[in-house]
């Protein structure tokens, strides 16, 4: 097969610039199936370079691997390859390129971490602070308390 | 380039660290994360922190199930489930619901209350509903049948619905319903009762009562699967009302029931895969004279399937003539029985001329071997017929002589798979012999290749 670029759009190139400035060149049908790309391209034609300044190269990379490799196989084995950690930077990652197939196994894969888990450990795993006075949290667990009733701490 | 929520990160942290990233993305997705953890995990996110206390609220599926263990590795009691759901659903009045359901198995409940429960649901915009509960609820047809939203609906349980002339649901894919009582609204209309589901794919109907007086028009045009089972155990009415089936779609189609209620396929040109269970009622004589005639209605409109089980339970014994009539399966390839007999069977071979595989469930019942002697050789045999499972195999002379005009006569035959019927490892037969004796039988066919004695190591 010939190397020559075409004017077909299914091998034209586009170059993805990482916010540590890794660069990743990817297909335009690969890069269309994220919608914030695809919106950038519709606004300017020619472009060449687009500038993704919220997501790391590394996550970049496994969006990319993903778009290409997407499958009920693939997405099932996807999320047990990846921390915590990185599961949450791909979730914005996906959402800020808004690739919704990505999003919703990643949600998915989150959900299944923190489930039947309490909210200390969920709060230790989101890195959220608790900015409830003690008041507050009280109320609240009375106001659920038909959900918090002999409930196990884990 | 405009970012939406999401935060910058420093070009250096490869890691989240200290930082608390997912509360920064929209409640519509936390809700959606939420959405798929049990709800009581999802209240328990609101004392997280102050940004987290409604966005459990956002979920659009909500699981409901007195069977799991919510607390102390116990369920739940009774009372403090309906407060559970209850508490829940108040949170929820004026938000939609995608999808919802509630499987109710470990407590007997107040009707009304579920059927309150299924009507706040039904006015929320559903589009999922799963019902699974075993006794009696009081739902109201009205706001089932004006539920626009539905676009797959699972109802098991005990109910009656009255049924209007017609009913439209627009948006339904999938129906499967059981232990519904189906009546009609009013004594005096003529007409038939329309049930109108124009993107329907699949219908399944178990266990259901069609107590209409009008006769059921389905107008299912892209039905594909269409699954039926009757059971009328108490009803003595003689006039049935008819249930048509009007798609151009449908490849699937299953029956299970003693035909006391005719099944009309409006176009069943398509129909590939077909599943018929015969049970009959010994106690109804006066049915079982008609029951020939039915049977062949219904498989007459489905001759042309490439597929076909028939399980027949008691016919052979009260219609006996019931395989005299039957129709050619010019497209029949695989054809699976549990009940038969010797004439029966090579009857059937006669009208399936392309038979490929036949599957004996049971072996074959009052088999007489002069049958065999002088059968004419059915044309499948001649240029189809490859393969031969015969499951119940009795180790008689009359099975061996079945056994026996096979390979005689199956001219492409490439492999029989023998299983001996159980309670053969309790009577004392030499099944060593007996597979000798099979192995050396004579077999017209060049491209034989095995003979498979599954489930013999017992022996």
């Amino acid at each position: 097969m010939a190397e020559e670029k075409s004017q077909a759009s299914s091998s034209k190139m586009l170059t993805l610039k990482a916010s540590d400035g890794v660069l990743f060149e990817v297909e335009l049908n690969i890069a269309k199936e994220m919608k914030t790309v695809q919106a950038y391209i519709d606004d300017c034609e020619d472009i060449e370079t687009i500038p993704i300044p919220n997501v790391l190269g590394k996550h970049l990379a496994i969006v990319i691997e993903y778009i290409k490799k997407t499958n009920e196989e693939y997405d099932a084995e996807f999320e047990k390859q990846w921390n915590m950690d990185d599961l949450q930077l791909l979730l914005l990652a996906a959402n800020y390129l808004n690739i919704s197939g990505l999003q919703e196994c990643l949600c998915k894969a989150i959900a299944k971490r923190i489930e039947n888990k309490s909210p200390e450990y969920v709060r230790k795993v989101f890195n959220i602070e608790n900015d409830h006075s003690p008041e507050e949290e009280a109320k609240l667990r009375k106001e659920y308390k038909w959900a918090f009733e002999g409930v196990d701490k884990d | 380039m405009e970012s939406n929520e999401a935060k910058h990160l420093p070009m250096e942290k490869t890691t989240i660290g200290e930082r608390d990233m997912i509360s920064s993305l929209h409640e519509s997705i936390l809700g959606h994360i939420l959405s798929f953890i049990p709800i009581i995990n999802a209240v328990h996110t609101s004392v997280l922190s102050r940004r987290w206390i409604e966005v459990w609220t956002s979920i659009t599926n909500l699981q409901f199930d007195d069977s799991l263990l919510y607390s102390e590795k116990e369920k739940m009691q009774k009372e403090q489930f309906v407060n559970f759901v209850e508490k829940v659903l108040l949170h929820f009045t004026n938000s939609n619901i995608k999808s919802f359901s509630l499987c109710l198995n470990s407590h007997k409940y107040d009707a009304s209350q579920i059927s309150e429960w299924i009507c706040f649901i039904l006015n929320r915009e559903v589009q999922k509903l799963h019902i699974q509960y075993a006794d009696k609820v009081l739902l109201s047809s009205k706001s089932l049948f004006s539920c626009n939203s539905l676009v797959e609906l699972t109802l098991q349980m005990t109910c009656t619905l009255n049924l209007p002339i017609s009913v439209c649901l627009r948006n339904l894919q999938k129906l499967s319903i059981s232990g519904i009582k189906f009546a009609s609204d009013s004594s005096t209309y003529s007409n038939d009762i329309t049930l109108s589901f124009p993107i329907l794919k699949d219908f399944e109907a178990r266990g259901c009562e069609w107590s209409t007086m009008q006769n059921i028009s389905l107008q299912v045009p892209l039905l594909e699967r269409f699954s039926i089972a009757i059971w009328n155990r108490h009803s003595n009415e003689s006039c049935k009302s008819a249930i048509k089936v009007y798609s151009r779609r449908l490849t699937d189609f299953s029956y299970e029931g003693d035909l006391e209620q005719d099944i009309v396929l409006c176009d069943s040109s398509l129909i590939r895969n077909a599943s018929i269970v015969i049970v009959i009622d010994e106690d109804k004589k006066d049915r079982i004279e008609k029951l020939a005639f039915q049977a062949h209605n219904l498989l007459r409109q489905i001759d042309e399937v490439e597929r076909l089980k028939l399980l027949f339970y008691k016919v052979l014994r009260h219609a006996k003539d019931f395989f005299i009539n039957l129709p050619v399966f010019g497209r029949l390839t695989y054809l699976q029985l549990n009940e038969v007999n010797g004439e029966a069977l090579l009857q059937l071979l006669h009208n399936c001329p392309i038979l490929n595989t036949l599957v004996l469930l049971n072996g074959v019942a009052e088999l007489h071997k002069d049958v065999f002697t002088s059968a004419m050789v059915p044309q499948c045999f001649l240029s189809s017929f490859k393969i031969f499972q015969f499951k119940g195999f009795n180790a008689n002379e009359q099975d061996l002589c079945l056994v026996k005009f096979v390979l005689e006569n199956a001219e492409i035959l490439e492999k029989m798979t023998i299983s001996p019927a159980f309670w053969l490892r309790y009577a004392y037969i030499d099944m060593e012999k007996v597979m000798e004796q099979i192995l050396s039988l004579p077999k017209s066919s060049s491209s034989f290749c095995m003979t498979e004695f599954s489930d013999i190591s017992s022996f």
